[in-house]
Formats: structure tokens, sequence, C-alpha cells
């Protein structure tokens, strides 16, 4: 008899995804995002980020654009909250 | 504040200022939904804004506005007409980072809370691994795999992966450990993916279908999964032992 997670490598053999490693699921996870892009391209994407969880979670946004160019920018969520950036 | 998004019904304690005729609580506000009882029967609209967040002075105009309008103004406000969705999911620590989302690497247990999707009747996908009781499964004595939470007024809840795919996700579910619970075996890949790692496979035991096709394997979404790309939400059923999503657990 064991706890812990069932994780699967599927993804990062099949498919070379680096951290592409997956858990067995129930439902949902707690923490998800979502990432729009404007119609007009010189406008602010909008990142919406929900915690359905009871504790608090750090994270990075790790945003990629058109160009290919990069950006990082760490920050946390409290527990039951929504939050919207615009980058 | 918990989730008062999944109550049935929240109740209206008063009608609009002003408003003449009308009773002070309809039928349809109190009775013939399963889940217990109404919530916020008999409080006044400053308790319903201090303890679920419903604004008070949109009771006076005989509004109850319940925590979803708030989500929804997250991305009405600021994605506008013609906006696109674009590939985002949140992913693993990348490679260097110790721990996980929710499971710093001094913390013994997974975190979260209590996983309020333990519940009959849940599809079991997979995403990326955060750490949390979501995530956190028993493999019982039986051979099950058994998760634990509660519900949304706090009854415990416990059920286990499924023996048979669900008729309308077409996937494995959290059905009752009892009548439709499958029961597992974790054995060596036969095939290997690759020299340096030992992966396995888990074989569903009871059930008559050919044991060379009852393996734990991963159906991924059509279109590699849009936006969420192909980590977030494919699906679990059983099926052939050979596969690569059957021998890379």
């Amino acid at each position: 008899m064991h706890t812990g997670e069932v994780i699967s490598d599927f993804f990062k053999v099949s498919q070379g995804i680096e951290n592409g490693e997956t858990c067995l699921t129930t439902g949902w996870p707690f923490l998800q995002v979502g990432a729009f892009t404007p119609a007009d391209s010189s406008g602010d994407r909008t990142i919406v980020v929900l915690n359905e969880a009871n504790d608090a979670a750090n994270f990075s946004l790790n945003v990629v654009d058109s160009t290919g160019s990069k950006f990082s920018m760490k920050s946390s969520i409290p527990e039951h909250a929504i939050q919207t950036y615009t980058v | 504040m918990g989730n008062v998004c999944d109550a049935p019904l929240i109740a209206v304690p008063h009608r609009a200022k002003g408003a003449v005729s009308i009773p002070s609580q309809l039928n349809f506000e109190k009775v013939g939904h399963p889940f217990g009882p109404v919530i916020g029967d008999f409080k006044a609209p400053f308790v319903l804004q201090y303890d679920y967040g419903i604004p008070e002075k949109y009771l006076d105009l005989g509004i109850a506005v319940q925590p979803m309008y708030f989500y929804m103004g997250h991305i009405s406000r600021h994605v506008r007409p013609g906006a696109r969705p674009v590939h985002a999911i949140v992913g693993n620590s990348p490679v260097g980072v110790e721990g996980k989302t929710f499971m710093s690497v001094d913390q013994a247990t997974l975190g979260g809370g209590l996983n309020d999707l333990a519940r009959i009747g849940i599809e079991v996908t997979t995403w990326p691994c955060e750490g949390s009781t979501r995530q956190y499964w028993k493999y019982n004595e039986a051979g099950q795999f058994q998760v634990f939470g509660q519900d949304w007024l706090g009854n415990p809840t416990t059920s286990c992966l499924s023996i048979n795919t669900d008729q309308y996700f077409g996937g494995l579910t959290l059905e009752d450990c009892d009548a439709n619970g499958g029961m597992f075996a974790i054995k060596p890949s036969q095939n290997q993916v690759n020299s340096t790692v030992q992966y396995s496979q888990i074989v569903l035991q009871n059930s008559l279908s050919d044991p060379a096709h009852s393996c734990l394997m991963i159906q991924p979404l059509p279109g590699n999964g849009g936006a969420l790309g192909p980590l977030g939400g494919a699906q679990v059923l059983t099926g052939n032992c050979n596969s690569l999503s059957a021998v890379s657990f």
C-alpha cells in the first residue's frame, strides 16, 4: 500500500517536452491560467490566474511573444483568488 | 468564503428597496435541491456581504451578485472583442527549482487543502504535477487508486479510479470503490522506453477484457490540447499494454 502521485512521462518521451511529466488528476488542478492576445497586436496581453485551493501559491509567469523574446516575472496568489495581469 | 459558486441556491433575503407585493421568499429559493440547506437563509444583507462577498449595494437593487460575476469581470474587463486565447498552462517547476506549486521542499505532505473533487462522477485527467491533494492517490489494499476529500458542505468524500470508461466522457472517472472501482497491478514495463529509467505499467485486474489491452494509458486531446497544449487535461483510459503511454508511468 502506497500513497502519492501517479506520474507519467508519456509527453516527455513521445513529444520531447522538457518538464513534461504529468500527474493523474481528479478533475483539474487547483491553479489554472488562461491567456489572450488582443485583436490589435500593439495592445496588452491578458493573463488570468485562478487559485481554487485553500493554500496560497507562488508561481512565475513566463511569457513568450510572437517575436520569440521572453520575459519572466515572479508572483504569488492568495487562496481562493483570481488575478489578472496585463503585459 | 467556501465554494459559493457551487452552491445550488443563495437566498435573497429581501427585495429591491421600495418593491411591493412580492413575497419575502419565493418557493424556488427554498426547496427541491439535494445539496443541503439554502446558504444565506435569514441573513441580513450586510452579513451576506461579509460572509459570502455578495455586495449589499446590489442586494438593495434586488440582485444577488455571486462570486462568478467577479470571476467573469477578470476576463471581460481586459479581453476585448477579437482577442484570441493563446497557449498557457501552469507547468511543472523548471529544472533547478526545487519543490512544486503547492509543495515546498521542506513540506512533507501535498498542499492545496482538502480536495473538493474527490467525488463520484469527476473525470480523471492528466496535468502537470502541482504537488496538491488533487493529485494525491492511495494505492489501497485492494489494488485500487483511491482519493479522499470533502464536498463543499464539509462532508468527507472518497472514491476510486473506475473500472470502466464513462459513456459520455469516454475516459475513466472517479466512482464508488466497492461498486465500480478498478483493481490494478503495478508491474515493471515490458517494453522499455529507454535504458536509464525503469518505467511501470498499471494493469487492470478485475476485468474480463484481454489483459494485454487492460493497461492504464493516456489519450491525448484532439488538436494537441488547444490553448492548454498537450499537457493539460488528457484523458485516462485502459488499452493496449504495448502503447507508449501505457509503459511510461
